[in-house]
């Protein structure tokens, strides 16, 4: 696939490795790189920290970037790959979902519009392997067969992650009214 | 189309109308899937929610990255620092049991005989087995109470036992964990063979459960899992409103059916408490899938008619009755009658929990997009109506950490702790993920660890033995140390992480746990230590034939293939006896019966014979039935040979509404059923989903299975038969 103009010369400036390319770099993706990975990890500390290491390590890795692909795409994919690196280490598994006991309120039939900040924080409360799929997923366009490969899982159990998403998203929206 | 039609046409599965929302079915089903939205409502609003999640989700902005992460990079470039990037191959991530989330497979769950408490009086005995009774029968809080228990074959030999109990207050909340139990009295044997012994019920305890266990705690009997329990009564013999309030908190996480049942008693003894009827419309609901049914509604709105006419004619509404009408309203879409009741109630007891619900939710409706002032109006709230309501404390700790305000994000933090002792876990990684916070959360995990390793007994559920409450402790204890290792790793502390994942490794298996500790020793340059660890992750039935490819390639230099094979042969001996060491050997009480679709009795030790069985008790009406099944399917392709077999056993009869849940559930497992509960009650199973796992000869070993152990317990069963049948 041929690069969009002007991309070889960013493949080269972040083969170079300089402090000013670094920068031009940086300047050109950092907020799609913050983006994906804040949306991964869902934690600002972490999104700060992925950001660092893939301009840290991108002049090394993009020596392995065989050229075939879109390399927006791959640095994307890049950024996935470590913030769930991240994320593994950080095994956030055993939080303990937020839950209102009063009355919990049941929406009403007609009542299926969706709240973009409330999505935001139910999106918080996922568990870490059902949010990267749903993210990967339904924000950042993957395949199932690209997110179980990014994921060492099947495609089928790629797609099963995503219904459970989908249904405690719908269930915490639910709770959170 | 008539009703007939409706109730019975086969919708397409969860994941059916996923893939056609992906796009990524096959043409055929594509046009199924749509001659069938052209008929049915339900599906066209599931395929419009999701529709709209996902635009939803695409509209979310990209944050800009904060100030300073350039300077940052270039520091560290400038420093020398280089890092290897993961360019190619799967990064395997945990994934958390929606079974451990809910709380269910360590909380207290029973599958009961709906209506069981209900018909009968409290406190009554009735097991096939045993026999539990307490005199007087409806006793109230204070009085000494009279116990006689007629024990069961395997408590008969005993010189004396021990009763145990859990008591609820009416001021206690839904969460149990926080609860605790205790041994109230010793029964002793007298010549008649039945055990005897008292205790008085403490002051304003309304809801008691009870089990009786052999005084070392090593076997107990917990009612062939259904606990015995007093609800206290009024003079006429009428459960106390508080008694059956807490019988719902208790069992709402645990049995629907029984949270619905005493929902159902409340509106019968108290039909005239606005707060009843919100709690049966809201599992009424529940049950139907997150609605209504029509006809329910109706009764619902009929009633709700009668409760504003009756209010609204009285001078004086106590609070809770305000609250529980706005509620009831606002569910039953009458915003008028919500809205008039919320206003009185704001107006009347702006300090009342749900007047302070309610502020806290406009609050973050009109300052939702602006954390710093949402911050301070909540400040301003607490600083006027203190932890008046759990909402109150979350939102204000999730917004202080928004407004990333150090002094707001501790003091908040405090107050979630301080009114929800049991969030200190969460609180502690969420300050350890914060920006300059990292230390504090760290201090905090290691008081939370401290705090776990000294917790006793009085934690231990009523139903497990003090070996299983043991096992329980040491696998939370585990959890909260990975956690730990992880923040301490991340905060460029890896000998540190190290010591503290060691220590949750003692005694116990986790591939998970073991690749972080692989990385840990590369990271520290242990390579030999880690190719130990690598070895173990890979012997773990659930590590790919690729990933023994990469752990090879990892440690190829240093390595022969030989070598590792060798080290992965040997863990996976390793796992099977630590796997064992932590399993029980008990034989199921009676020779259990289920019925297959057509109505046959099959009996379960027939199904199993020598093979190792995994048995999953589960209910559609309970959370996690779904996930359930699938680990089960999961299993079984993960084991196909025959020497292991899986059965999913469901309380209920089999049914075109049953049907029709697996279908949309996308579920392909055949069921058995167990309508009398025998099933239940000879392997002691205690709730939904629940898993136990039988080795070959047809002992329980795994009473209450962990969903994402149930592969290491297979293997290690199958190599002890596979030992075993090599000795004879």
């Amino acid at each position: 696939m041929s690069q969009p103009v002007g991309m070889d010369h960013v493949i080269e400036l972040a083969r170079t490795g300089t402090a000013e390319a670094l920068c031009e770099v940086y300047a050109l993706f950092a907020r799609d790189v913050y983006s994906a990975a804040y949306l991964v990890t869902g934690s600002v500390a972490d999104a700060n920290d992925v950001v660092q290491d893939v301009f840290l390590g991108l002049s090394e890795a993009v020596r392995r970037y065989d050229g075939k692909g879109d390399f927006h795409r791959w640095l994307n994919q890049l950024t996935v790959r470590v913030a769930l690196s991240r994320l593994r280490r950080r095994h956030r598994r055993y939080e303990v979902p937020l839950l209102d006991n009063a009355f919990p309120v049941i929406p009403d039939e007609e009542d299926a519009i969706i709240n973009r900040i409330e999505l935001e924080r139910v999106l918080e409360q996922l568990a870490d392997h059902l949010r990267t799929v749903f993210v990967l997923k339904e924000i950042e366009g993957y395949s199932h067969d690209e997110i179980a490969q990014m994921l060492g899982i099947s495609s089928r159990n790629a797609q099963v992650r995503l219904l459970r998403a989908r249904r405690q998203i719908r269930r915490l929206l639910r709770v959170g009214r | 189309m008539t009703l007939f039609r409706t109730l019975f046409r086969r919708h397409p599965g969860f994941l059916e109308l996923g893939s056609y929302m992906d796009e990524q079915c096959s043409a055929e089903t594509a046009n199924s899937v749509r001659a069938h939205l052209r008929e049915c409502a339900r599906c066209r609003n599931e395929v419009k929610f999701l529709r709209r999640l996902r635009d939803t989700a695409r509209q979310i902005p990209s944050p800009r990255p904060p100030e300073g992460i350039l300077e940052r990079i270039l520091e560290r470039r400038e420093s020398g620092e280089r890092l290897l990037l993961p360019t190619e191959g799967p990064v395997h991530l945990p994934s958390s049991s929606p079974f451990r989330r809910a709380g269910i497979g360590v909380g207290m769950v029973l599958l009961l005989l709906a209506g069981f408490f209900i018909l009968r009086p409290a406190a009554e005995a009735g097991a096939e087995t045993s026999e539990l009774k307490l005199a007087p029968p409806r006793p109230t809080a204070g009085e000494e109470i009279q116990v006689a228990y007629r024990p069961s074959s395997r408590f008969a030999g005993r010189p004396g036992l021990s009763l145990r109990a859990r008591y609820r207050r009416p001021e206690d909340g839904p969460e149990t964990r926080s609860l605790r139990q205790t041994v109230v009295a010793s029964l002793e044997k007298g010549e008649d063979g039945l055990f005897r012994g008292s205790f008085r019920l403490p002051p304003k305890v309304v809801y008691a459960l009870f089990a009786v266990e052999d005084s070392a705690g090593e076997e107990v009997d917990a009612h062939g899992g259904r606990l015995w329990e007093i609800l206290v009564r009024d003079r006429t013999g009428r459960p106390l409103l508080s008694a059956l309030r807490q019988r719902e908190l208790e069992w709402e996480e645990a049995s629907e059916d029984l949270a619905y049942e005493t929902a159902r008693q409340i509106v019968e003894y108290y039909p005239n408490r606005a707060d009843g009827w919100v709690d049966l419309f809201r599992l009424e609901s529940r049950r139907s899938g997150g609605r209504a049914l029509d006809s329910l509604r109706a009764v619902h709105l009929a009633r709700l008619r009668a409760l504003d006419r009756s209010a609204a004619q009285r001078a004086a509404v106590p609070p809770d009755e305000m609250a529980a009408l706005a509620f009831y309203a606002r569910f039953l879409g009458k915003r008028e009658v919500a809205g008039r009741w919320a206003r009185r109630l704001l107006r009347e007891h702006p300090d009342h929990p749900q007047a302070v619900q309610l502020r806290v939710t406009e609050l973050v409706r009109t300052l939702g997009k602006d954390p710093a002032a949402l911050l301070e109006a909540l400040e301003r709230l607490w600083e006027d109506v203190g932890p008046a309501h759990d909402l109150l404390v979350l939102q204000g700790f999730r917004t202080a950490l928004r407004s990333g305000r150090r002094v707001a994000i501790l003091s908040w933090a405090d107050r979630q702790v301080a009114s929800l002792p049991w969030t200190g876990l969460r609180v502690a990684t969420q300050l350890a993920g914060a920006t300059g916070l990292r230390e504090e959360g760290i201090e905090r995990l290691r008081a939370e660890i401290a705090r776990l390793a000294a917790a006793g007994d009085e934690t231990r559920a009523l139903y497990r033995s003090r070996v299983e409450g043991r096992m329980a402790r040491e696998g939370r204890l585990r959890r909260v140390r990975a956690t730990l290792a992880g923040v301490l790793e991340a905060a460029g502390r890896p000998e540190e992480a190290l010591a503290v994942l060691d220590e949750a490794l003692k005694g116990s298996w986790d591939a998970e746990l073991f690749r972080h500790q692989a990385d840990l020793r590369l990271a520290l340059g242990d390579t030999a230590a880690a190719l130990e660890s690598l070895a173990r992750a890979a012997a773990d039935p659930a590590a790919s034939a690729a990933f023994l490819d990469t752990v090879a390639a990892q440690v190829g230099r240093r390595f022969e293939r030989e070598g590792l094979d060798a080290a992965v042969a040997a863990a996976r001996r390793e796992m099977a006896d630590r796997t064992l060491a932590r399993s029980v050997t008990r034989r199921p009480e009676g020779n259990a019966l289920v019925e297959d679709g057509a109505g046959r009795p099959v009996a379960l030790r027939e199904m199993l014979r020598g093979r190792v069985g995994v048995v999953l008790f589960w209910s559609r009406f309970l959370p996690g039935a779904t996930e359930a099944l699938e680990e089960l399917a999961q299993l079984g392709k993960r084991f196909p040979d025959d020497r292991v077999r899986t059965v999913a056993v469901t309380p209920e009869g089999p049914s075109a509404g049953l049907r029709a849940w697996l279908a949309r559930s996308g579920q392909e497992t055949r069921v058995r059923y167990d309508v009398n509960r025998g099933a239940a009650r000879a392997l002691g199973a205690r709730g939904s989903p629940l898993f136990v796992v039988l080795d070959a000869r047809g002992f329980i070993r795994f009473a209450d299975a962990e969903p994402e152990e149930l592969a290491v317990d297979v293997a290690a069963l199958r190599a002890e038969r596979a030992v075993l049948a090599a000795a004879r």
